[in-house]
């Protein structure tokens, strides 16, 4: 089985100019299997980080579609996931502004319905990741939802290894106070997310 | 005294997330793993780091819909069979005559409006997925020389700047231990891995679910249901119900997992919530509930788990027992270390693997231990909007009114700040060609 990074090269082979048909249907067969690989990942990394899920949608084919358009551009220094989940957090970006943006014409300013209003559990890690410093909560969410290693966070992130580590520790610290100033009623964290919405 | 020596020895907190985070390798690990095997109180810790793990992947999505599969592989289609190589003449194109500047300006201020109608016409639904790709494959089969042949111009700026802005990254060296490390979690060749019924690691979903430690029970052979009612109710007064509701729910040892209470404009106040109650007392907190009103709706359903949880109990199994099976690998093993290191990999995935199945164990558990009760209360209807005078509606538009208008201008403020560069840049851009194509005319006149 091939790894991301040999599938990635063989795409990065076929989209150049001067290729022959051959070179390209390979090159799609390896960006197939890696658009599988990774459609469920990247949804899930838009998923958390935007309010809603039509956003989720069309943000995870955007960058299937930056992937697709961006071939050439592959370098094998960088991991595929870090390469991928950095023109993901670059589209992210981009998507809040333009929320800002959108948000001040309509008056609609409906942010987190949350994703699975079945587990109670899942209110109290979105409230409590909320409270974070944003670039601690970055990295967190790197580490535990892509499961990016601290060498992979520091790429995508440009920010030294050692940063990523001690940022890390910190945003778990942050994390367990909050959790633990939280009364343990989850009602009041339930009712907290409802004046919020 | 010992304390003392004991205590100068214990693992860094630091250390300990980085084995968690199976970041450790080589002797490093070897040391933090000998010291846990003997200090209670450093193993609690690594216990606390895992447990906030598993509470963080609670935090579960759902499945990535078809539609947005199916329109990726059809754009991937689209460009295997070169339709958009028309797309890629388009920098050669542009480049033949300075006049063709004054075009491509055009239309970058036709694609800047468009990305302003694009993004101010954004809302609930903004552009449909399929639309979208209906729309770009038409553009695709523009003849070449079109300068802006392809997606249209400003998604394919976005695409692009999400990707330009990679440049540096890429040219910056990848940091040696993180190359390496994941270089080992890549080279899948030497290791059988029963376990490995995904090849790649994603964030499965996970069920509800608690804390770790707990084994698989022995509640296998009971039915496991896990029940649901929505009950839907017409009160006299919602805010007094909601107190009364979290009374009954502490009485019954319950909670909310969700409660709001909304209150639209005329309209009539509605508290929806979703509770959580010992399955045992769901009977006996539903008949206190139905006393608080008229009952409107009600339905209940149970959705048998037991197969669920049977078949993660198996997977459990087998994962457990690969898991052993590499502890034993790493303790006769002699040979060269980026073995041992793919080994220890190869556990602390498995070890993952475990954890947030153990995860899904006791989030199925907590759905049969704990009915969910969706719930809808009414207010009785005071037709307030019917009883209003012309006077008071007149105030409340004018309040509206004025109310818009200062979040209008607010938000016109943010934009500026965060755009005003962006928009200066652009327009310089655009005025640019523009001077040239005048200066141009009038050379042209003054000569004729
Ligand atoms: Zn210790």
């Amino acid at each position: 089985m091939n790894d991301d990074e040999t599938l990635m090269s063989v795409f990065a082979r076929g989209s150049a100019r001067t290729c022959g048909p051959v070179e390209r249907g390979a090159a799609a067969e390896a960006f197939e299997e890696l658009f599988r690989r990774y459609k469920q990942p990247l949804y899930g990394f838009f998923r958390r980080r935007t309010g809603d899920a039509a956003r989720a949608d069309e943000l995870t084919q955007e960058c299937f579609l930056a992937l697709l358009e961006s071939g050439e551009r592959y370098r094998p220094t960088a991991t595929f996931r870090t390469f991928l989940y950095a023109i993901g957090l670059n589209l992210v970006r981009a998507d809040r502004r333009k929320t800002v943006f959108r948000a001040m014409f309509s008056g609609d300013s409906k942010t987190e319905t949350g994703s699975d209003p079945r587990t109670e559990l899942s209110l109290l890690v979105r409230d409590a990741l909320g409270r974070l410093d944003r670039v601690e909560r970055e990295m967190l969410m790197l580490r535990e939802y892509e499961e990016l290693s601290y060498g992979e966070i520091a790429e995508v992130l440009q920010v030294p290894v050692g940063t990523v580590r001690s940022r890390l520790f910190r945003a778990r610290a942050a994390l367990r106070d909050v959790w633990q100033a939280a009364p343990a009623d989850p009602i009041h964290v339930a009712a907290r997310q409802g004046g919020r919405a | 005294m010992t304390t003392l020596a004991a205590a100068a020895q214990h693992i860094q907190d630091e250390d300990l997330m980085a084995l968690v985070d199976g970041e450790l390798t080589g002797t490093e690990l070897t040391r933090v793993e000998e010291h846990l095997a003997a200090c209670g109180q450093c193993t609690a810790g690594v216990a606390a780091l895992r447990d906030t793990q598993l509470t963080l992947r609670t935090w579960s999505v759902d499945t990535v819909p078809q539609g947005v599969a199916d329109d990726v592989l059809a754009h991937l289609k689209a460009w295997n069979s070169g339709e958009a190589t028309a797309a890629r003449k388009a920098p050669a194109a542009s480049r033949r005559k300075w006049w063709a500047w004054g075009g491509a300006a055009g239309a970058l201020a036709t694609g800047v409006f468009a990305t302003l109608l694009l993004v101010t016409s954004g809302g609930r639904s903004s552009r449909p997925i399929e639309s979208l790709g209906k729309q770009q494959t038409l553009e695709a089969t523009v003849p070449a020389g079109g300068v802006m042949a392809g997606a249209p111009a400003p998604v394919k700026a976005a695409r692009a700047a999400a990707v330009d802005s990679l440049q540096q990254d890429q040219a910056a060296p990848a940091p040696a231990a993180s190359a390496a490390v994941a270089g080992m979690a890549r080279s899948e060749a030497m290791l059988a891995q029963p376990a490995a019924a995904e090849p790649q690691r994603t964030v499965r979903p996970i069920g509800g679910g608690g804390r770790t430690g707990r084994p698989a029970t022995a509640e296998l052979n009971a039915p496991m249901i896990a029940r649901t009612v929505s009950l839907s109710l017409t009160v006299r007064d919602v805010e007094r119900s909601r107190d009364a509701l979290e009374g009954l729910l502490r009485g019954y040892g319950g909670y909310a997992a969700e409660m709001n209470v909304s209150t639209p404009e005329g309209g009539v106040r509605t508290l929806t919530a979703s509770l959580r109650v010992p399955a045992n007392n769901l009977r006996g907190m539903l008949a206190e509930l139905k006393g608080y009103g008229k009952v409107e709706d009600e339905t209940q359903s149970g959705e048998e788990v037991g197969q669920q949880h049977a078949d993660l109990a198996a997977r459990l199994n087998t994962s457990r027992q690969s898991e052993e099976r590499l502890r034993g690998i790493l303790k006769t093993r002699t040979g060269d270390v980026a073995d041992v290191l793919q080994v220890e990999e190869e556990i602390s995935r498995v070890r993952e693997e475990i954890e947030s199945m153990e995860a899904e164990q006791q989030g199925l558990e907590h759905s049969v231990n704990y009915a969910t009760v969706e719930l809808q209360m009414d207010e009785e209807g005071h037709n307030t909007v019917a009883t209003r005078t012309v006077g008071s509606r007149l105030w409340e538009g004018a309040r509206h009114g004025w109310n818009n208008a200062a979040e209008a201008l607010v938000g016109l403020v943010l934009f500026v700040l965060e755009y005003g560069l962006a928009i200066v840049c652009v327009l310089a851009l655009l005025g640019l060609p523009a001077w040239l194509l005048w200066r141009r005319w009038k050379k042209v006149r003054t000569r004729r």
